[in-house]
């Protein structure tokens, strides 16, 4: 594989996309984990094949109705959260359900042959452009630059919310910015993993470095290694053995995680 | 020592059709050491919430250091519930004092100097804390947690510092530690207004209760 990679482009561009997507997995997905708020950001990633659908429909690039659908579902879903009470949850997984239900009636809608869904649904790694790449490298600088220019100000705001409003910090603010951080991330990762399994990707590898790490530097660190880690597993099985990269890349996260809690439970049991 | 930092007058508050807080009027005075206690539901925290602007429909009026309280939130410190932190979130003692010192103007790229980690391990002793900087919050217990809040709140500085249930959950002995804690806070001009179950602890330190 390791001549094949130097020969082919599509090797490199796969590459290239697990390194991108391990770095928002390590940022993103520590949030999400540490914050638990992976039903709002599954509410995100699947609405956003409204947008998918509505590409395809106008004919426009689907990942940019996508993006717009995604930062517009996070807003919507983070309003809901904080003023939805006890209805919360069932609004979200309404919204959820209803970007689904979008995408399908916009794209049939299409005439003629009906675009690749699958490579959007349940991504394809060996399937990534450099245009591709570039779009995802660009969705990284941003999530990167925003995350570190404010990461105190994240991390106190993500410890505690009502203190962060008395020193002064505005919550509303943060909230928001997270929400369009987690949004961004769904986008960049869709080509990887695709939209249905997208929250394996964010939330195995952060909590895999959980178990290990009790500090956030190193869980963004652990979190990115091990995303690195299971892509390029997940594309070295899918390369040699022909099934699909995304769900590989999961069914690889998932396992590992599994194993990891096992083997701390274990671990632990025996310190006791 | 006359002067009022608190004053509420006729405050009112009501969920729904639910009435948290009836037509209350009090002042507090800059250096005292207030409880105020009372049996569940009767409004403390509603009151302590209020007060700290958390909640923005009442009827009344309500002052702190002359003004609406968040024009004046550089000037108090709160430690709040402990649930309402993430008790498990993977930072230092030393890194969730520091957040304190954040304040409401976002610095791009701020971080925190050695002098400021000088300061949290000062702040940290005071509550005797000395050598937790480095722990994870995770591995606090309870009364541990709960003086972390409190020097947290005190790396602002406050002239005033509000607590809500501070002793909550924590056995007899830490509580006490607390309160003594609060007490010294006070004898150097804090002005301590704090939500308590705890009418023993209460009489014991306080210089005014207001029952609820």
């Amino acid at each position: 594989m390791i001549k094949d990679f130097f020969q082919y482009e599509f090797l490199q561009n796969a590459f290239w996309a697990s390194l991108l997507s391990a770095i928002i997995c390590g940022v993103i997905g520590v949030i999400i984990s540490q914050k638990k708020l992976f039903m709002m950001a599954g509410g995100i990633a699947h609405t956003s094949y409204g947008g998918v659908g509505l590409g395809f429909l106008l004919g426009i690039e689907p990942m940019i109705t996508a993006t717009a659908f995604s930062v517009i579902s996070a807003l919507i879903i983070g309003r809901v959260r904080k003023k939805g009470g006890r209805n919360s949850d069932i609004i979200i997984a309404l919204l959820w359900s209803l970007g689904m239900a979008l995408g399908v009636v916009f794209t049939s809608l299409l005439k003629g042959y009906p675009p690749d869904i699958n490579a959007y649904l349940f991504g394809n790694i060996l399937a990534v452009k450099k245009s591709d790449i570039l779009i995802m490298a660009l969705f990284c600088l941003i999530i990167l630059i925003a995350f570190f220019m404010l990461y105190n100000y994240i991390i106190s705001f993500l410890f505690d919310e009502t203190f962060a409003l008395v020193s002064g910090i505005n919550p509303v603010f943060f909230e928001n910015l997270i929400l369009i951080l987690i949004a961004l991330s769904i986008i960049l990762l869709i080509r990887v993993v695709g939209i249905i399994l997208v929250m394996a990707l964010l939330s195995a590898p952060s909590a895999t470095a959980s178990l290990i790490c009790k500090n956030i530097k190193g869980q963004i660190i652990l979190s990115s290694v091990f995303s690195f880690a299971f892509c390029l597993i997940g594309l070295l099985i899918s390369y040699n053995f022909s099934v699909s990269s995304g769900a590989v890349i999961v069914f690889v996260a998932v396992i590992s995680y599994l194993i990891s809690l096992l083997l701390n439970k274990i671990i632990n049991r025996k310190n006791r | 020592m006359n002067e009022t930092v608190i004053s509420i007058k006729n405050l009112s508050v009501s969920y729904g059709k639910y009435d948290a807080i009836q037509n209350i009027s009090l002042d507090i005075k800059r250096g005292e050491f207030v409880c105020i206690i009372g049996a569940n539901g009767v409004g403390k925290t509603t009151l302590l919430h209020t007060v700290l602007g958390f909640i923005k429909q009442y009827s009344g009026e309500v002052k702190v250091l002359g003004k609406n309280v968040k024009r004046v939130y550089k000037h108090i410190g709160f430690v709040p519930q402990t649930e309402t932190c993430e008790k498990n979130f993977p930072i230092t003692v030393e890194k969730a004092v520091l957040t304190a010192t954040l304040g409401p103007k976002i610095i791009p790229f701020k971080y925190f100097s050695k002098n400021d980690c000088y300061k949290a391990s000062k702040l940290l002793e005071n509550v005797g804390l000395r050598g937790y900087e480095k722990r994870a919050v995770g591995e606090l217990s309870g009364g541990e947690f709960q003086r972390m809040l409190i020097a947290r709140a005190l790396a602002q500085n406050p002239e005033i510092l509000f607590l809500d249930e501070p002793t909550a959950n924590i056995d007899t002995e830490t509580a006490d530690k607390i309160f003594s804690i609060l007490s010294e806070l006070n004898k150097n001009s804090v002005t301590i207004v704090l939500v308590t179950h705890d009418l023993g602890l209460a009489k014991k330190y306080s210089t005014k209760i207001i029952n609820l």
